[in-house]
């Protein structure tokens, strides 16, 4: 392989033995603590071990080619009730193809990088992730060749199987539905990423509601915050854009978590929702039903974009090879209390 | 920019976990070329390895494996969060194991904890455990992190908030605030083991006027509670009808909240409300929540005390550890009112 470079790789039975300067079949004895092989052997297969740093396969896994039955899940946080619910939910579907889990919580993009190349997921027959830290194109290019993985979420394309959000079609229902309401100065609460218009499909929804309603995109009714999985960064963004003293009549954020956040600044800063400001999110965590008032969100299908995670998953672990895929899903308009009209 | 953990270690230097560890703890039969290698990358990272992660001795796999029964529930959630970047924190590697429900976590726990020693150093149990560890001898590197419930056998380590101490937190406010007459609305988990809930209100002069058991600790359930909660609040007993509301959970307090807004119920003038977890979501709700605080953060640590030293073997081999960890009442506006501007 020329450039660019090999990306590395998690060290397999074949690396022992070539360093060993044995057979695989011998580096199995020794592991397998099987007799028949010299004390001077099994010591160089030991250290060759410990040298390429062979991650011994353990309980339940044949060192031949006999499967585990065992799946690495992972995501980058819990504290955010989509990556919960999200993780909750590919152990059930993958429990159901009787497939037994392991959960990673990445929390950065090295830790993603090392459960999607098998560096701390050793023993599992494939890898459902979903990124947050590390572009999805990268983490595609990272899989390994014996290490089925597939991707939940995530901005970009990939050479990988995935499954995309339908980011697009949730934010354009929800802007729109803003606009139907009798909206028309749109606030939105989103992340930073350092750009004034974000790139991503949710936004470019928002856009595109904006724009078929004649709508000017007016800079001083976007706020970002510093962490959108959490509350408390959307109560802050609020608080600047209230102070900016900028009009406004509405507030549509980038996802539940943030939305919450700007209920509780709206609400401690005299504004009454929705009377005065409509707010929505998108995720339709479980928490979205029960504020107050209840959130307008956008259902992600996350049960469909589960299932389709898995049916592709297994199928990979079944054999299957050829290009990556991608499936996308749906989204649905969940409206409630929060952008009720006036 | 975080700093190194044993991991980046292992990676830069291109060996396992296990062979890092052998380095730092200067066990024999490395070759001088890795031991090179390992201690070149230790000092280009900046690593300085814990002092507990030496402690834990983790010489075979640095992975400690949580066994957890579900992430539905947010303070579930929240600590295997915490116990997670616990572990991180001392340079380990968590694997979280999903335990299933009633029928099944028995099994799994089992196997779970039959992969100490082999695929993992220690495990950690989150939530009650039946059964699943009755052969286990006291000294295992096994603990278990709020077990919860009556008839409990643990014969090993276990980490439990202090739950007497919420009760009493709670019927203190309670009587702060000026309220007598509680309605409680699942708080299986405050009245169990001792009923310390009651003896607390008790010696706070005040009594529950009613209580009502949700089939789970869930916002639905919350919300749906609220039909008994405001007969309650209607009722003629002796001393009138209820004046406060206390619930086992936040996450049915959440519920009940969201309910009593939609009926038009004043909150905290015509009931205070107060849960227990001390779950973020508290914070934002309307009016916030008052709560107890269960420090997720203080339970992990605990844990990973217990299961270091019993790793490293200088604990008492012969009797299982009991540590209880304090709690904190949180004073929202669910119970004191609105922030005066």
């Amino acid at each position: 392989m020329s450039d660019p470079p090999h990306p590395p790789r998690a060290a397999t039975l074949d690396d022992v033995a070539r360093v060993a300067g044995v057979s695989g079949k011998t580096v199995s004895n020794v592991l397998l603590g099987r007799g028949g092989v010299s004390e001077a052997t099994r010591a160089r297969v030991r250290e060759a071990v410990e040298q390429v740093g062979y991650q011994v396969q353990h309980a339940g896994r044949s060192l031949s080619s006999g499967r585990s039955r065992r799946v690495a899940v992972v995501v980058p946080m819990l504290y955010q009730p989509y990556f919960a619910t999200l993780a909750e939910r590919l152990i059930l579907a993958l429990a159901a193809r009787g497939y037994s889990s392991t959960l990673r919580i990445a929390a950065d993009a090295a830790a993603e990088v090392a459960a999607v190349s098998g560096a701390t997921t050793a023993g599992v027959d494939g890898v459902v992730v979903a990124p947050l830290w590390t572009p999805v194109e990268e983490l595609g290019r990272r899989a390994q060749p014996h290490l089925p993985v597939v991707q939940v979420g995530g901005v970009g394309t990939s050479p990988g199987d995935r499954v995309v959000m339908g980011e697009h079609e949730g934010a354009l229902a929800v802007a729109r539905h803003l606009v139907e309401t009798g909206r028309r100065r749109i606030a939105v609460s989103w992340y930073s990423g350092g750009v004034r218009h974000p790139a991503d499909e949710r936004y470019a929804g928002y856009r595109r509601a904006l724009l078929e309603a004649g709508l000017p995109l007016d800079d001083a009714l976007f706020v970002a915050g510093t962490d959108t999985n959490r509350r408390r960064s959307g109560y802050a963004s609020t608080v600047a854009l209230l102070r900016s003293g900028v009009e406004l009549d509405a507030v549509l954020c980038v996802n539940d978590a943030t939305a919450v956040g700007v209920l509780r600044a709206l609400r401690t800063h005299g504004r009454r929702v929705p009377d005065d400001v409509a707010v929505t999110g998108f995720d339709d965590t479980p928490e979205a039903r029960f504020t107050t008032p209840a959130l307008t969100s956008v259902d992600p299908r996350q049960a469909d974009m589960v299932a389709a995670a898995v049916q592709m998953l297994c199928e990979r672990m079944d054999g299957l090879e050829g290009p990556g895929r991608s499936v996308r899903t749906g989204a649905d308009l969940r409206v409630r209390a929060s952008s009720a009209p006036r | 920019m975080p700093s190194a953990t044993m991991r980046d270690v292992a990676a830069l230097a291109g060996v396992s976990l296990k062979t890092v560890s052998r380095v730092v703890n200067l066990e024999p039969h490395t070759r001088p070329e890795v031991v090179q290698r390992v201690r070149q990358a230790i000092a280009e990272l900046g690593w300085v390895p814990n002092g507990s992660a030496r402690a834990l001795r983790t010489g075979r796999t640095g992975v400690l494996a949580v066994a957890v029964p579900d992430l539905g529930r947010p303070a579930d959630a929240a600590l295997v969060q915490a116990v997670v970047e616990e572990v991180g924190r001392r340079g380990l590697q968590a694997a979280v194991e999903p335990t299933g429900g009633p029928e099944q976590r028995p099994s799994r726990l089992r196997a779970v904890v039959a992969s100490v020693g082999a695929a993992v150093d220690a495990v950690l149990v989150l939530g009650p455990h039946g059964d699943a560890l009755a052969p286990l001898p006291p000294a295992s590197p096994v603990v278990v992190v709020q077990g919860g419930g009556t008839d409990r056998v643990d014969p090993v380590d276990t980490v439990d908030s202090d739950l007497a101490e919420a009760s009493a937190l709670l019927a203190h406010h309670l009587a702060v605030v000026g309220r007598r007459r509680p309605v409680l609305v699942g708080c299986a988990r405050l009245t169990s083991r001792g009923d310390a809930l009651r003896a607390a209100l008790d010696a706070a002069g005040a009594g529950a006027v009613a209580e009502v058991e949700p089939r789970a600790q869930r916002r639905e359930e919350g919300f749906d509670a609220v039909d008994g909660v405001l007969a309650a609040l209607r009722g003629s007993g002796p001393a009138g009808g209820a004046d406060a509301v206390l619930c086992g959970s936040d996450e049915v307090a959440l519920g009940l909240l969201a309910a009593l807004d939609a009926r038009g119920v004043a909150v905290p003038d015509a009931l205070v409300v107060a849960g227990v977890d001390g779950l973020e979501e508290g914070s934002f709700s309307a009016p916030s929540l008052t709560t107890v605080a269960l420090a997720p953060e203080h339970l992990a640590r605990a844990a990973l005390d217990l299961v270091a030293d019993r790793l490293a073997r200088t604990a008492p081999a012969q009797e299982p550890r009991r540590v209880l960890v304090p709690v904190q009442l949180v004073r929202r506006e669910s119970t004191t009112g609105p922030v005066p501007r």
